[in-house]
């Protein structure tokens, strides 16, 4: 596989196929594993975390063929095809921006992904369409399974497996809905998910993960705990919370759409008329505005897109997918330029 | 500003406990601050579980955990030769080992960041049969000093009895054990 035979695909996840995917967009599940008789990547040198590289690729390559597994090596990515992993959250920012021998393995429908060299030896990762974190959990269980048939992990009985930070020690699991959550961010009620999620010791991150901006209304939940709970224990937790978030989001709507239906179809459609007709536009107001246009087709307030081309809008509008698309490296304004004829053309297909 | 404790350090805990209603301020030093240990851990426990990332939660909670003595500090592993500062400065391990030759601190310490220091998830398959066995030795052990406790004390009551059934399974249990 090459990684330009991802660009024309949003992946699976990004399908809106999931259960509750109006407003769940994804699940994910990472698990962060260490191997045994290796130093952590706060100590390795230069050749051990190459050693550790090449055995892991050829290890990953054998066990996971059914995956249709294909490994990429960072260093040998240039800044547009690191950024474009980054947005398609198949690696993290850390692992793009890092240093030394460190690469990513990617199942062929991009459901599963396993970086090298990250900030453990493997985070092993699961992304699933909707609210499914079980069968994500299910993918990324059967993967790890695999690989311990190779590979020795650093684990024991009473820490469980052992991670760098050991705020990830145990399960090493760190399971994530992301949430699309825009009336309560219209009614500043999202406050009270941040508080009732933080009593039950979830929480709330942006986009991209730790320390990112919540962007275009979306949030991601997640538990903060990995050690003394087993992982279905975890996943239980957050999959009893999401659907009540879930309600609170939908009856938000329900009640603004009673009661202040011209400002939400205003917002809405003034939203898709900016996107329409828009010669330049920026990252972050494609964000918002897609925002609201997605609110709108979930309402059925707008039915002449579908859900599905708004959530690759998301992802096609982005920087790195843009110049991908182009085949060069755009500046800023070019990029605006490109990205507000990209959305033109996609909405009036969808017309 | 000095300890208010001791008067004689510079004041590097700063607790604010709010309770029924009223809100007090402690400036303490290092010392002072251990030796009131209880208070900083009740003023942790809510800490860890507001609404912070999990990597925000480590440096609060090593600024608390201040009672550690220097040569504690200076203590480094075995294996990859990172000491218990280096860790506490970066938040970082340098090996699994590092898990093992500090593990005393290391049990506290997850302690307080997950509430709880038992790993109760997947075991990998290489581990589990060592670990079934472990389990297997020690609920037999278990068992073997209940009916101790149940002989000593059919013994002290007398019921001769029981102690020879109790003696029996014992004796049953033991001959079980050095068979496998």
């Amino acid at each position: 596989m090459e990684l330009s035979d991802l660009q024309t695909s949003p992946g699976e996840w990004l399908g809106g196929t999931g259960p509750e995917a109006d407003i769940v967009i994804s699940s994910r599940i990472r698990l962060a594993r260490n191997l045994a008789g290796y130093p952590f990547l706060s100590t390795a040198n230069e050749q051990q975390l190459g050693e550790l590289e090449r055995m892991v690729r050829e290890r990953l390559l054998n066990t996971c063929r059914a995956e249709g597994m294909s490994y990429f090596s960072l260093p040998s990515l240039g800044p547009i095809d690191r950024q474009f992993l980054v947005e398609r959250h198949l690696i993290s920012r850390e692992l793009a921006s890092g240093k030394g021998a460190r690469g990513v393995g990617l199942a062929v429908d991009e459901t599963v992904s396993i970086m090298v060299n990250e900030e453990d030896h493997l985070r092993i990762q699961g992304l699933c369409s909707g609210l499914q974190l079980r069968e994500a959990w299910e993918r990324v269980d059967a993967v790890d399974t695999r690989l311990e048939s190779c590979l020795e992990f650093a684990f024991s009985p009473q820490f469980g497996y052992l991670t760098i930070c050991p705020t990830n020690a145990g399960t090493g699991l760190r399971a994530s809905v992301m949430l699309h959550l825009p009336a309560l961010v219209m009614t500043k009620q999202i406050n009270k998910v941040f508080q009732a999620v933080a009593k039950i010791s979830l929480i709330v991150r942006g986009l991209y993960g730790e320390g990112t901006q919540a962007s275009g209304d979306f949030y991601q939940i997640s538990n903060q705990s990995t050690l003394g709970k087993s992982e279905t224990d975890v996943i239980e937790l957050i999959e009893n919370v999401i659907p009540k978030i879930i309600g609170f989001e939908k009856t938000v709507r329900t009640n603004l759409m009673q009661q202040k239906r011209e400002v939400m179809e205003d917002k809405v459609w003034r939203a898709y008329g900016m996107l329409k007709h828009a010669r330049m536009i920026t990252s972050e107001e494609t964000m918002d505005l897609l925002s609201a246009v997605r609110m709108g087709v979930s309402l059925g307030i707008i039915q002449e897109v579908k859900m599905d081309a708004i959530n690759e809008l998301f992802l096609f509008t982005q920087p790195a997918h843009l110049q991908k698309q182009k085949e060069t490296q755009l500046d800023e304004t070019e990029r605006d330029v490109v990205r507000a004829s990209y959305i033109r053309k996609r909405l009036q297909q969808s017309d | 500003m000095l300890c208010e404790l001791c008067n004689k350090s510079e004041a590097v805990v700063h607790l604010v406990d709010v309770s029924n209603n009223s809100r007090a301020e402690k400036h303490l030093c290092k010392d002072c601050a251990a030796s009131q240990g209880a208070t900083i851990k009740s003023h942790m426990q809510k800490s860890s579980s507001s609404t912070k990332d999990a990597g925000d939660v480590l440096p609060e909670i090593f600024q608390n955990l201040s009672a550690t003595s220097g040569a504690a500090e200076a203590e480094a592993c075995g294996q990859c030769g990172t000491t218990y500062r280096q860790f506490r400065s970066s938040g970082k391990f340098g090996c699994p080992e590092c898990y093992v030759e500090f593990n005393v601190k290391v049990s506290d310490l997850l302690e307080k960041i997950h509430s709880r220091c038992e790993h109760t998830g997947k075991v990998p398959s290489t581990a589990s049969d060592d670990l079934a066995q472990q389990k297997e030795l020690q609920t037999q052990q278990k068992r073997l000093q209940g009916l101790y406790a149940d002989l000593d004390k059919a013994v002290n009551d007398e019921d001769y009895e029981r102690a020879a059934e109790l003696r029996d399974e014992i004796q049953r249990m033991q001959e079980g054990a050095a068979e496998a």
